[in-house]
């Protein structure tokens, strides 16, 4: 398959790009005789992760499933609330204001809220994942209803098609371009979310891990976090990007790529 | 009920800009009537009208006797449009059981089910494809058949070949007159192909102006069945002329 020996190529070129700045930084922090403190050779930051791998796949999970509950739930009720406003001009008067003012309200000041609300397990980690993927996938999916064929409307209407035969037949599936290029946004921002929510208060997670690394100085921790945290990153983009092209293999957007 | 199509006095727009003024037109069942005019002149809108999609400002529209709105919850009518793209995430197949799919409360004997339908155009091979993997050709064929296959009484047609290339529309030409003849329902063709209308239809009507007021209309007498182009027939050629003749400059 052509996407998939892309994807290879990917690989190969992301792989080439951090091993030379892996190289690169080695030599720098050797040569210069750089602090751990003040940051660590990756040498180090390997062996780190290599001491430990149970302990970062733990937590790995524990931030990449409140990232995914957050994402699924913000995008479920972004698209609800996408189609209630296509249902309803009134409700989509009412719904965008309240969309903004979620959209404007600043995560960081949010999230210790949370916490005070919902204590340090997972569920104020999903709330701010959901909060943050809820704004783009909410604007993406009511622009995408919306964007249908004139000329195949004007068919299922003659046919005598009601407004919920349209809707699922139509708006729907019209949709999906924009629901994937919401969610190319949406994921990495879920999972920023998730992190940012757990440097508020939380037992476990990526971000724990780098506030609690941060505290004691220890770089070697921290930046192995992050490194994970990137390459977690890049594997939802992955994840998106394969699941948009199977979805949506009739679209100009795979079939010219 | 003796008319398929009555429109009498018909204005009709888009908010206060009126497109169609005191437009009034009737097809009798089984007809081919053709709607010929520039590009512009308020073809589309008049196709909407029929189907009950704008309202008329004044006037009245009946359908087999009916309402519009009555009309497409009976499922009578079938509309098919120049380039259609169909629907992109639905196979051929797809495409063609869509009409029988949706509006379900209604029960019609429609006679051919999709696959018997596309075999007739010549499309038995490619149920299973999507349409960006068809020609301009095939798809407007699936267009067709996907409107056909409900059985409609009245077949609504917005310059459907308009985006074909002569030979393919040649094609279709000959196609959409025998699935016509086998169909029986009445047909309005809107197209500003003066000599398509003359070689299908059984009357022209020419509308035209600022705003679209029915200018006139032509009687082709050829009987059928047609010959593929109008140069065939001296009087097709005619018939092309008056209409021509008819066009405001």
């Amino acid at each position: 398959m052509r996407g998939e020996r892309r994807a290879l190529a990917d690989v190969v070129a992301a792989t080439i790009a951090v091993t030379a700045l892996g190289v690169v930084l080695e030599i720098w922090t050797t040569a210069m005789r750089v602090p751990g403190y003040l940051f660590p050779a990756p040498s180090a930051i390997a062996a780190r992760l290599a001491r430990d791998p149970q302990f970062f796949a733990s937590e790995t999970i524990t931030t990449l499933g409140e990232a995914a509950f957050g994402f699924a739930l913000g995008a479920a009720v972004a698209f609800a609330a996408a189609s209630a406003m296509t249902f309803s001009r009134a409700l989509e008067r009412s719904i965008f204001p309240l969309a903004i003012l979620v959209k404007l309200t600043p995560i960081v000041a949010v999230a210790p809220l949370f916490t005070l609300w919902f204590g340090f397990g997972p569920a104020p980690k999903i709330a701010i994942a959901a909060l943050i993927t809820f704004f783009p996938m909410l604007v993406n999916a009511f622009v995408g209803l919306r964007s249908v064929d004139p000329q195949e409307l004007a068919f299922l209407e003659t046919l005598g098609a009601s407004r919920q035969e349209i809707f699922v037949r139509l708006r729907a599936p019209s949709a999906l371009p924009y629901l994937f290029s919401a969610a190319r946004v949406s994921a990495n921002l879920a999972l920023i979310g998730a992190v940012v929510a757990e440097w508020t208060g939380a037992e476990r997670g990526l971000g724990r891990v780098i506030f609690v690394a941060n505290a004691n100085l220890d770089l070697t921790s921290l930046f192995g976090a992050v490194l994970i945290l990137a390459a977690a990153g890049i594997g939802v983009n992955a994840l998106v990007g394969a699941a948009e092209r199977r979805v949506l293999h009739w679209h100009p957007i795979t079939l010219t790529t | 009920m003796s008319e398929a199509i009555a429109l009498e006095s018909v204005t009709a727009g888009y908010g206060r800009q009126p497109v169609l003024d005191l437009v009034s037109l009737t097809v009798a069942p089984g007809e081919f009537v053709a709607v010929a005019g520039r590009s512009g002149s308020g073809k589309t809108t008049l196709l909407r009208v029929i189907a009950g999609l704008i309202p008329p400002s004044t006037g009245a529209v009946r359908v087999l006797g009916r309402s519009p709105a009555d009309a497409r919850r009976a499922k009578l009518l079938g509309l098919v449009a120049q380039d259609a793209r169909l629907h992109p995430w639905l196979t051929v197949l797809g495409n063609v059981r869509l009409p029988l799919q949706v509006n379900g409360g209604v029960e019609r004997d429609t006679g051919l089910g999709p696959s018997e339908w596309l075999d007739r155009v010549g499309l038995a091979g490619h149920l299973d494809r999507y349409p960006h993997e068809l020609s301009g050709g095939m798809r407007q064929r699936v267009a067709l058949v996907r409107a056909l296959v409900t059985a409609p009484d009245v077949l609504l047609l917005d310059e459907p070949l308009a985006a074909l290339d002569a030979i393919t529309r040649e094609d279709l030409r000959a196609e959409l007159m025998d699935l016509w003849s086998a169909s029986g329902c009445s047909v309005i063709h809107v197209t500003h192909d003066l000599e398509e209308a003359v070689l299908l239809a059984d009357r022209v009507v020419v509308i035209g102006g600022p705003t679209a007021r029915v200018i006139g209309e032509i009687t082709v007498d050829a009987g059928r069945p047609r010959p593929r182009r109008i140069t065939q027939r001296p009087e097709l050629i005619a018939a092309v002329e008056s209409v021509r003749a008819l066009l405001p400059p």
